[in-house]
């Protein structure tokens, strides 16, 4: 019964990120290094609860919305570790783990039972790759949102110039990359399971909009001279429509016959 | 092109002057949006015609000469030139979104019959104003495509071989969906069969082979036991945190009660109030439960989920509470097929979900089996879909893949303008 152990797994490691965040924004001489520690070391307990729960569950924990929220608090905290020990951007890494751990908490406010079923068409190899890729796609573009939230703030509160976009810009080039391919499995998978390789399906629907917005962001962003504003107006917009294609489509009526309805 | 030239020029001169850019661009699909709505309001419910082969074919390679010649003759003119722009890429882009968000905020249903309907909410993918935007979006693609050919530079791969993926994706997946067969077919165990029905019609087609179901299989998880509201009958589910699966572990608590399992049986017969062990058609699993409410009341009770030819029955906890047994979930089901042809050749093969039979020019899937008998269902549906577009389909998907790697792992130069 791992999802029992949950609130006892998260408290800790929402602790240790959140000792890890005061160090990140502190600005003694060894603070980086201590910080880098103790949010490496939360992340280290989460996927280990990841690893059992897969074990438990005999089967990849990907099904229920839950347990995608997990593998998102796995994948930002990655992505801002990784931004933040290259860059040192403290605003970044602040914003990846606040994130990650709004995550774990909504999990802690729905708890959910462990449940070992997986309906026939989910039993595929296709499974693992097009959620995994998509849920790295989808942590790489909110660190992306993050950044377009933050250039708002510089924006229009601090009234600041920064070249923090060109950051947004290499998290959506490879966040995007994802995407297209967590989309293009997803039509190889419904071929194999389904019979057509696209069908229309609310949740594709939902997710070509997604992936044409930021397409929409990408060739914005060709030529240097295009103005900004309008670039991160985009970019958050975007970030708005990825919401719904992934939790928003249960709220949707025109959503209510989707097939991608499984938690 | 010099998109901050042109902006300031767009400014001063006016609209459509210049350079086309932003401005031009939306107003085109304004003009093919509004359009579209036009038509369909006035043509009210009637389709699009139908491009069956070889007709798409013709068209397709024609539009395709239309666009080659236009950038040969036409290089220098406004329009050409816009169309291959950042303007007409972003305009149209927001045009298909536009559609893709209709479809997403309707329920989509082709036999609608009220006020979406007469626009072609309710069936976007067969309107004009859909239409319209693939064809602008492919122009524009093509356009881009051509012109990148026609001047190649080795760092344009990435982009050109993205491009051609879309192009390629869009293209053929509208050409070809005229030419996409699905038929299904149902089988009972024993018998012959080669009548398909085209769901969508109803027309019945003779297939030129035949499926003989020598069995069906189906496998299926452990029962799962849940709480019902007496009241309304409700499963008092709590997302999953009341239901537990018959397995394991033989005391848990549920709600405010302690369970113990005393007996499980798979499968089992009911014989005056008991329930015993028995293999038969139809024989459903029961479970022997004692339930201890707040370490005070105890209950002792059988639970079975029942079965198209045995009872169900629940324990009754308390006036407001029942315990019940859910149907057990199927967990994989297939079907033993022989495959016959005319000229007496046979083959056999296993069909499952996420698991198709490819024959000739045909996919065969595992679709669906009888309900109401679950795994001791003697019928399967299966499916089977013939597009001969696919192969064009793929090619685009693996150059878009190709792309989307060259993306992640060059990233993208950006342009001073």
């Amino acid at each position: 019964m791992v999802w029992i152990n949950f609130p006892t797994y998260s408290y800790f490691i929402i602790t240790l990120w959140i000792i890890g965040i005061v160090f990140s924004n502190l600005n003694a001489k060894k603070s980086k290094s201590i910080a880098l520690v103790f949010l490496s070391l939360g992340l280290g307990v989460l996927i280990y609860f990841v690893s059992e729960l897969w074990i438990m569950l005999e089967r990849p924990p990907m099904r229920t919305l839950g347990e995608t929220r997990l593998w998102y608090s796995v994948f930002l905290p990655i992505i801002g570790i990784l931004i933040y020990s290259r860059w040192n951007y403290k605003w970044f890494v602040t914003y990846t783990f606040a994130l990650a751990s709004l995550f774990l908490v909504l999990n802690l406010l729905h708890p959910e039972n462990y449940d070992k079923t997986l309906m026939p068409a989910l039993r595929s190899i296709w499974f693992v790759p097009h959620v995994i890729v998509y849920i790295i796609s989808y942590a790489l573009l909110a660190a992306s949102s993050v950044v377009s939230i933050q250039a708002l703030i510089n924006t229009y509160i601090l009234k600041k110039k920064s070249n923090i976009i060109s950051l947004a810009d290499n998290l959506v080039y490879i966040g995007f990359a994802f995407l297209t391919m967590g989309l293009l499995f997803g039509a190889l998978w419904a071929k194999e399971a389904w019979g057509h390789y696209w069908t229309w399906d609310p949740k594709e629907t939902w997710a070509l909009l997604t992936w044409l917005v930021y397409l929409v962001y990408i060739h914005l962003r060709t030529y240097k001279t295009v103005n900004e504003k309008t670039a991160i107006w985009v970019l958050s917009l975007a970030f708005i429509v990825l919401l719904v294609c992934w939790f928003g489509i249960n709220y949707l009526p025109s959503a209510s016959n989707s097939v991608h309805t499984y938690s | 092109m010099n998109l901050s030239q042109h902006k300031n020029s767009t400014s001063t001169k006016g609209i459509w002057q210049n350079n086309w850019s932003y401005k031009e661009g939306f107003i085109i699909v304004l003009g093919l949006f509004l359009a579209g709505l036009g038509i369909e309001w006035i043509n009210g419910l009637s389709p699009l015609p139908k491009l069956i082969y070889p007709r798409n074919l013709i068209v397709g390679i024609c539009y395709c000469l239309i666009l080659i010649v236009c950038f040969l003759l036409f290089k220098k003119s406004k329009a050409i030139r816009f169309l291959k722009s950042i303007p007409a890429a972003i305009t149209a882009i927001s045009f298909l979104g536009l559609n893709a968000l209709i479809m997403g905020l309707f329920m989509q249903n082709p036999h609608a019959d009220d006020w979406q309907a007469r626009i072609a909410f309710s069936n976007v993918t067969s309107s004009w104003y859909y239409l319209f935007s693939s064809l602008y979006l492919l122009s524009a693609l093509g356009m881009l495509v051509i012109d990148k050919i026609a001047h190649f530079k080795i760092k344009d791969l990435g982009i050109l071989i993205s491009h051609i993926g879309l192009w390629l994706v869009i293209f053929a997946a509208s050409m070809g969906s005229f030419d996409v067969t699905r038929l299904e077919m149902s089988l009972s165990e024993g018998e012959i069969s080669y009548i398909a029905t085209d769901r969508s019609t109803g027309v019945e087609y003779a297939m030129p082979f035949a499926f003989r179901l020598t069995d069906f299989i189906l496998e299926e998880y452990p029962p799962k036991l849940g709480i019902v509201d007496n009241a309304s009958g409700t499963l008092l589910h709590e997302q999953g945190r009341n239901i537990r699966v018959l397995e394991g572990d033989s005391a848990f608590r549920i709600m405010d009660w302690d369970v113990q399992i005393l007996n499980y049986l798979e499968t089992a017969g009911k014989v005056g109030k008991q329930y015993y062990f028995i293999r038969d058609i139809g024989a459903p699993p029961a479970v022997q439960v004692q339930a201890i409410f707040q370490q005070k009341d105890t209950i002792i009770g059988w639970i079975s989920c029942g079965s198209f030819n045995s009872q169900f029955e629940g324990l009754k906890l308390d006036s407001i509470h029942s315990m019940i047994m859910l149907f057990p979930e199927p967990k994989n089901y297939k079907s033993e097929i022989d495959l016959l042809l005319p000229s007496g050749d046979q083959s056999h093969f296993y069909l499952e979900v996420n698991k198709p039979y490819h024959w000739d020019e045909w996919e065969i899937y595992q679709l669906s089996y009888d309900d109401e008998f679950g795994k001791w269902s003697n019928s399967s549906v299966i499916e089977l879909v013939r597009d001969p577009w696919l192969p064009v389909v793929y090619t685009g998907i693996f150059l878009m893949l190709a792309g989307a790697i060259y993306l992640f792992w060059f990233g993208r130069k950006r342009k001073k303008a």
